[in-house]
């Protein structure tokens, strides 16, 4: 059925180069993390829910993704843009356990003190998890000029669309009043930012520069790349009250077997014939496929919940 | 930590992280921003803007941006030719002449330097006095005193004049700074100095 359905898939020989790449990218992940979780924040290893392994399949997926954004612009995915992902990785791990798992209180002072950063550089670092974020973040930061227009417009967007998630999410928030075509406009866009931005954010870091219409399009795998995550995670966000547009929409299955087609198509349309489309719409199958396989598993188990995922 | 790593050294990360202590400390001025990101207030006033979802470029203000569009536009300063066919066909966004676009590098990185002395001054002083009591400066200044001693009197008079000028200017720049800050009430980091952020480059 999935099959029949899908715009496109890739064939056997580009799924086994993903899955070479997910393992080779996963190892990336550890040599870049592992050395700084051990010296700043070594609890994180063995700390509950899987969160370190959890931490390194995030990282190794970002990997893979800003392999094929610096092949589409033409830069050679070389060690220094490797462990520039792997950082980026790790640092968008921390920053959603900062604004997920705390608590609705640590969550809007995370915004306040990450605002503060943003917006005068200073950081009050208050535990070895937060020690662990600023140096991630710091290495990152050092590793191209932060200054640059477009990379501190992404951050800065990435940023509001993660404080607009969170006033979204919120009880007592602003979209408590609002119709349920308009909330649903909201999370759409919400989600849409969020990941559109953070993955303008990695192109940033890694590429010196990237044409206007290739922004657009890697924004849209971003967006692509949200709905994917919020529908493998919509039990466990339901279970924690996080509404999202994939948990709330009637038939998520059909929206973001929409969603892909479109998104797809207009990548293969866009961008430059060559390895890193083909390696950008490859991993977005994959991940969509998996993350399908996620839903339905979390759906017959509560435990699954907190299953590392590939 | 012990093996070299290419992305950051555990120097450059306790660096930072006794940065931000520093001011936990009340050693700096916390009030004064160590770094900016946020480009929030100039990118408003860039002359075009970048529709990311639909593609488009538009010039600032242009009633054809989607509602849905606000949050994921991109301030853009001037535009490439190549970029022209993303032109939103409303408002037709056409380049900026480059040439009356101002360009202050030398006296941003000025002012840069300046700010850096100023809020890390008593720092800077205190970790000064220290170094020359220790063994290190104490040679410093016995190195530094044979090599002035060593130089014909030309040299000497081109290097206090050097000296001298440089701390003109300083002071020079501090006191325009200030009577900036007075006419303006507290303008708190309006000159942090990105050029390509178009602050100034939209003034000229």
């Amino acid at each position: 059925m999935e099959r029949k359905r899908l715009f496109w898939r890739p064939d056997d020989r580009l799924l086994g180069r993903i899955d070479q790449l997910i393992g080779q990218h996963r190892r990336t992940a550890v040599e870049t993390l592992e050395p700084l979780v051990r010296s700043y924040y070594p609890a994180l290893i063995h700390a509950p829910r899987n969160e370190y392994r959890k931490m390194m399949e995030l990282s190794a997926k970002m990997t893979v993704v800003g392999h094929s954004c610096s092949e589409v612009a033409g830069y050679p995915f070389d060690p220094r843009r490797q462990r520039i992902a792997s950082l980026f990785g790790g640092c968008c791990f921390l920053a959603d356990s900062f604004i997920d798992d705390f608590g609705r209180e640590a969550t809007r002072e995370y915004l306040e003190r990450f605002e503060l950063l943003l917006t005068k550089g200073w950081f009050e670092i208050k535990n070895d998890r937060e020690k662990l974020f600023y140096v991630i973040v710091s290495r990152l930061f050092s590793q191209r000029d932060v200054l640059d227009p477009v990379l501190r417009q992404a951050i800065l967007r990435l940023y509001e669309a993660q404080r607009d998630d969170v006033e979204l999410r919120s009880a007592d928030g602003k979209a408590r009043h609002l119709t349920r075509r308009h909330r649903l406009q909201l999370l759409r866009e919400c989600a849409r930012n969020r990941s559109g931005h953070a993955i303008l954010v990695l192109s940033g870091f890694l590429l010196p520069e990237l044409p206007l219409r290739y922004l657009s399009l890697i924004y849209v795998a971003g967006e692509l790349i949200m709905h994917i995550d919020d529908h493998g995670d919509c039990y466990s966000d339901l279970y924690y009250d996080r509404a999202t547009y994939m948990n709330q929409v009637k038939d998520p299955v059909g929206t973001l077997r929409r969603v892909f087609n479109a998104s797809v198509a207009r990548l293969q349309a866009g961008l430059p014939e060559g390895s890193g489309r083909d390696l950008l719409m490859g991993f977005l199958f994959r991940y969509y496929r998996t993350r399908m396989e996620k839903h339905q598993l979390q759906r017959n188990s509560r435990e699954a919940a907190w299953t590392v995922y590939e | 930590m012990s093996r070299k790593d290419p992305s950051g050294t555990p120097i450059g990360d306790r660096f930072a992280i006794r940065l931000q202590n520093l001011r936990t400390e009340g050693k700096v001025k916390g009030d004064r921003p160590l770094l900016r990101i946020d480009n929030r207030g100039e990118a408003a006033t860039a002359p075009y803007q970048y529709d990311i979802v639909r593609a488009k470029l538009h010039r600032s203000g242009c009633g054809a941006i989607p509602r849905a569009s606000r949050s994921a536009l991109l301030a853009r300063w001037e535009i490439s030719p190549e970029e022209s066919n993303l032109g939103c066909e409303e408002c037709r966004p056409g380049p900026i002449e480059r040439g009356a676009m101002r360009r202050n590098l030398a006296s941003d990185l000025l002012y840069g330097m300046v700010s850096v002395l100023d809020q890390f001054g008593n720092v800077l002083k205190e970790r000064g006095r220290e170094y020359r009591e220790s063994e290190e400066g104490q040679q410093l200044t016995s190195d530094l005193e044979g090599l002035y001693a060593n130089l014909d009197k030309r040299q000497r008079e081109l290097l206090d004049v050097a000296l001298s000028s440089l701390d003109s200017l300083l002071e020079l720049v501090q006191d325009y700074d200030r009577s900036l800050h007075s006419a303006n009430g507290n303008g708190t980091n309006r000159r942090n100095g990105n050029r390509r952020n178009g602050d100034r480059r939209t003034r000229g």
